[in-house]
């Protein structure tokens, strides 16, 4: 037997459906790398200029939603598969195993943030997203990042059978945020951190009157903001409504005009159809219309009015 | 049970106020009894009365009492759209005086936010000055005090109350009469900046603050100037005496007149407005995809339609996410490569065979190297590096990566080991069958029918050792005992004894078909002979007998 009838013949033998089934089990990768692997998969050590470009993809004060591209994912593994000696036998050896390895480290990629939380009863059989399965994510930069550490995301699916942990969620630097859920969300809640409860109005933004988030004080939704049309009522306040006449403009005070506010804010409610038990606002009422924790805002995904990649 | 409702992630429930049934305060109580007795002519009034004291905290509060405050003292802080508070431990608190007579309703405190040039102010001779720009004064220039255009509270003290426990002192700030009125809330204002909560924090909060906690809260009713840094200092101040000084009362304001009011308790704190807003900075932020805005230059016509196949070709690779990026070929020319990270702005497309000479469905789907992952357009003339550069960087940061590198190495050598017995079980089997038919069947159909669990067994970790050993023995050793045999062990691998050599020359002992199935099935020949040999001694024993 010659040296090149050998390794014919050994092409030949891995060509076959049972040696390839076979190998897989006697064959397997261990979990050092499989490990190694997820870790790719999630992109953990990828320099950032080679995840986005160009910074002109993601300027300042941006939220940037994204799927993750499983062939860009797979030439990584490639050339993580390639290390060590390649002659025509390890060529055929790596091939014959790189599709279970892909599958097997994704799978573990799944699980990898919510078993270092120990959070892994939450991705239970059934939940736990497929191999393969289209994963998407967002890039947000932006002070709030490192201006509110603990910062939550909470992500909406088209369907319930999605685990509720993110399979990454990292700060990547000052002001840059990196998530990656297990599928790809309708929308998603940017939340203050619930570090204390506050009162107070939230900034309308530039020159925007500021807004009272309305919030139920009857019926079954008591405490719950006010919502309609998925989106939570946000009542404008204009200053006139809001502060004292300022005597002296070039000294304001920002005194609060209580009498005038609690009354705008029950004109609000009444507006959004949930009016105050009784004929005016008591001052639990007005202290529930105060509340502001945690502020949140929604985005909805814009990728999902996209078409797939043009050919 | 809870009957608290849900706001965000706490249990809470708000109610307006808990007001005692009676206000702090000195009180007498007259009982008068009227006896008329016509047959003794008695007639008699009877009286008897009781002085007593409701105490409520009335100067300074108890120790320990607030449990929260907002802003913390000293923070650097962004108020412009969150009203400062404080919350007590006593839910009684707010309400347990009276501001008037007739007003049970209004809490008799406030939190008042000040900036340092509105309290009045003259620091001590000896020692430093107060940061809240309090000072501490005997109650006899506070209370009831109306001298050099300064005023105090009216206030009724009980002489008891006076002295007990030493001369009574209190913490007053001095505040012009034109500023109060600005600043103070008004009297039908006061209750709505007070309020009780219960909070349900279960047992995910410290000792004291866990299970179901009843809170009074005051909230102030002045947000930071949003155009301005300063410091500010808040105080909780007693309104006790001040019904009719407040905003919208009864006593008119004299101007240049110094208010001294009693301060519960005070803090002090800077108003940032260049800090963070949260929301502000969520509102600014734009939501959208990966990708750069494409803007045609004027030349190329407004209408996409009309764009040339290599124009129409630009704008689609930045609607899909790719950016042009310098590329120096090899050969030295200077050109430009399109390269798209990970994440895409559309749903990617996944392509199995980036190899292209592989057709898909096969199982050699890998990329072997950056060179073969880079996609050429024969249309534009284009080169994509997405996918070569992700290679290459799989293999660099893995090659970083020591302990997963060398992992790596190792399950290629032992998977290389494990497809070298596999082939030569398959070779020997080949062998063999050569041996007992004269031919071997195609290594297909051998394959076929293999018994899989058998071979599997043999290539597990202890057994692969043996073989590897049997390999060393048969070609290295063999080799260097007896010298190059031409790639022939010099003891076969997989049949040390040699017995499964001579299988077709034992016909007494197994026939053809016997060795045959044997190999088939797996089953060891010595196992068999063994066993043929067993039975014989028996019937041979058993005629002995007879």
């Amino acid at each position: 037997m010659s040296k090149h009838a050998g390794i014919t013949q050994i092409r030949e033998i891995l060509e076959h459906t049972n040696i390839q089934t076979l190998l897989q089990d006697v064959a397997a990768t261990d979990s050092t790398i499989d490990n190694w692997l997820a870790r790719l998969i999630l992109l953990g050590d990828v320099p950032f200029q080679n995840l986005v470009a160009d910074s002109r993809l993601l300027p300042p004060d941006a939220i940037r939603f994204f799927y993750v591209d499983p062939t860009w994912l797979y030439a990584l593994i490639d050339g993580a598969l390639s290390i060590g000696s390649d002659t025509s036998l390890d060529s055929l050896f790596t091939s014959v195993m790189a599709e279970t390895i892909r599958d097997k480290s994704s799978l573990t990629a799944n699980k990898m943030r919510a078993k270092l939380l120990g959070l892994e009863s939450l991705v239970t059989a059934g939940m736990e997203p497929a191999q393969n399965n289209l994963v998407a994510g967002l890039l947000l930069r932006s002070q709030i990042v490192t201006a509110f550490p603990g910062l939550k995301i909470v992500p909406a699916y088209a369907s319930d059978a999605v685990s509720s942990v993110p399979l990454r969620y990292e700060a990547l630097g000052k002001d840059l945020l990196i998530v990656i859920f297990p599928a790809v969300p309708v929308s998603i809640k940017i939340q203050q951190p619930p570090h204390g409860l506050q009162f107070g109005l939230a900034d309308g933004g530039g020159a925007k009157p500021y807004q009272a988030r309305l919030r139920y004080v009857t019926g079954s939704h008591v405490g719950e903001q006010v919502v309609k049309d998925g989106r939570a009522v946000l009542a404008e306040i204009p200053n006139a409504d809001l502060f004292r006449t300022e005597t002296d403009a070039s000294n304001k005070k920002y005194v609060l005009n209580i009498g005038a506010l609690k009354e705008k804010i029950r004109q609000e409610m009444v507006k959004a159809a949930t009016p105050p038990a009784g004929p005016a606002i008591s001052p639990a009422e007005f202290a529930m219309q105060m509340i502001d924790t945690p502020e949140e805002v929604v985005f909805s995904n814009p990728q999902l009015q996209q078409q797939n990649d043009e050919q | 049970m809870s009957d608290l409702n849900t706001i965000g992630e706490l249990k809470m429930r708000f109610v307006d106020n808990t007001i005692p049934a009676l206000p702090a305060g000195t009180y007498e109580i007259e009982v008068h009894h009227t006896i008329t007795e016509h047959s003794y002519k008695i007639e008699k009034d009877y009286t008897a009365s009781q002085r007593f004291v409701v105490k409520a905290p009335r100067f300074t509060l108890p120790v320990g009492v607030v449990q929260s405050q907002f802003p913390l003292q000293g923070a650097d802080v962004d108020f412009h759209v969150n009203l400062p508070y404080i919350v007590f431990r006593h839910e009684h608190l707010p309400w347990a005086r009276s501001l008037a007579n007739d007003d049970l309703l209004s809490p008799w405190m406030a939190l008042m936010i000040f900036t340092p040039n509105e309290l009045v102010y003259s620091p001590p001779n000896n020692g430093d000055p107060n940061p809240t720009r309090a000072t501490v004064r005997s109650i006899d220039v506070v209370a009831n005090y109306s001298q050099n255009n300064i005023k105090g509270p009216v206030l009724y003290i009980d002489d008891a109350e006076k002295t007990a426990g030493g001369p009574l002192k209190v913490e007053t700030i001095d505040v012009l009469a034109d500023t109060f009125r600005q600043l103070a809330p008004q009297q039908t204002e006061l209750q709505y900046l007070a309020h009780v909560r219960t909070v349900d924090s279960a047992g995910n909060a410290a000792d004291g603050e866990a299970g179901k906690q009843t809170y009074a809260a005051l909230l102030a009713n002045r947000f930071g100037d949003p155009a301005k840094d300063q410091p500010y200092i808040a105080h909780v101040v007693s309104l006790e005496g001040w019904a009719n000084y407040l905003p919208g009362g009864s006593e008119p304001v004299v101007t240049g007149q110094t208010l001294r009011l009693v301060s519960l308790y005070s803090w002090n704190f800077t108003g940032k407005a260049a800090g963070i807003s949260f929301g502000a900075l969520v509102k600014n932020m734009t939501a959208g995809t990966l990708k750069l805005p494409f803007v045609a230059p004027a030349s190329w016509g407004s209408d996409p339609q009309n764009y040339s196949a290599a124009r129409k070709e630009v704008q689609k690779k930045y609607n899909n996410g790719y950016v042009a990026m310098d590329y120096d070929t090899r050969t030295g020319e200077e050109s430009f490569a399109w390269y798209r990270g990970p994440f895409t702005p559309t749903v990617p497309l996944l392509i199995k065979n980036l190899e292209p000479q592989v057709k898909e469905g096969e199982y050699l789907t890998r990329v072997s190297s950056a060179d073969k992952a880079i996609i050429y357009d024969a249309e534009t003339g284009t080169f994509d590096h997405s996918y070569a550069v992700a290679w290459e960087m799989g293999r660099m940061l893995t090659l970083a990566n020591r302990p997963a590198a060398l992992a790596i190495w190792q399950w290629k050598n032992t998977g290389i080991q494990k497809i070298q017995t596999l082939n030569r079980i398959i070779a020997d089997k080949q062998k063999k069958q050569r041996k007992l038919l004269g031919t071997a069947a195609p290594l297909k159909s051998l394959l076929d029918t293999m018994n899989w669990q058998q071979v599997k067994d043999d290539l597990t970790d202890d057994q692969a050792g043996t073989y590897t050993f049997m390999d060393y023995l048969g070609r290295t050793l063999g080799k260097h005992i007896l010298g190059d045999r031409d790639e022939q062990p010099v003891v076969s691998v997989l049949d040390p004894t040699g017995l499964q050599q001579h299988g077709d020359s034992m016909p007494g002992v197994l026939n053809k078909e016997a060795m045959l199935a044997a190999m088939e099935k797996g089953i060891d020949p010595h196992v068999l002979i063994s066993n043929l040999l067993n039975e014989a001694l028996k019937l041979s024993g058993k005629t002995n007998e007879q």
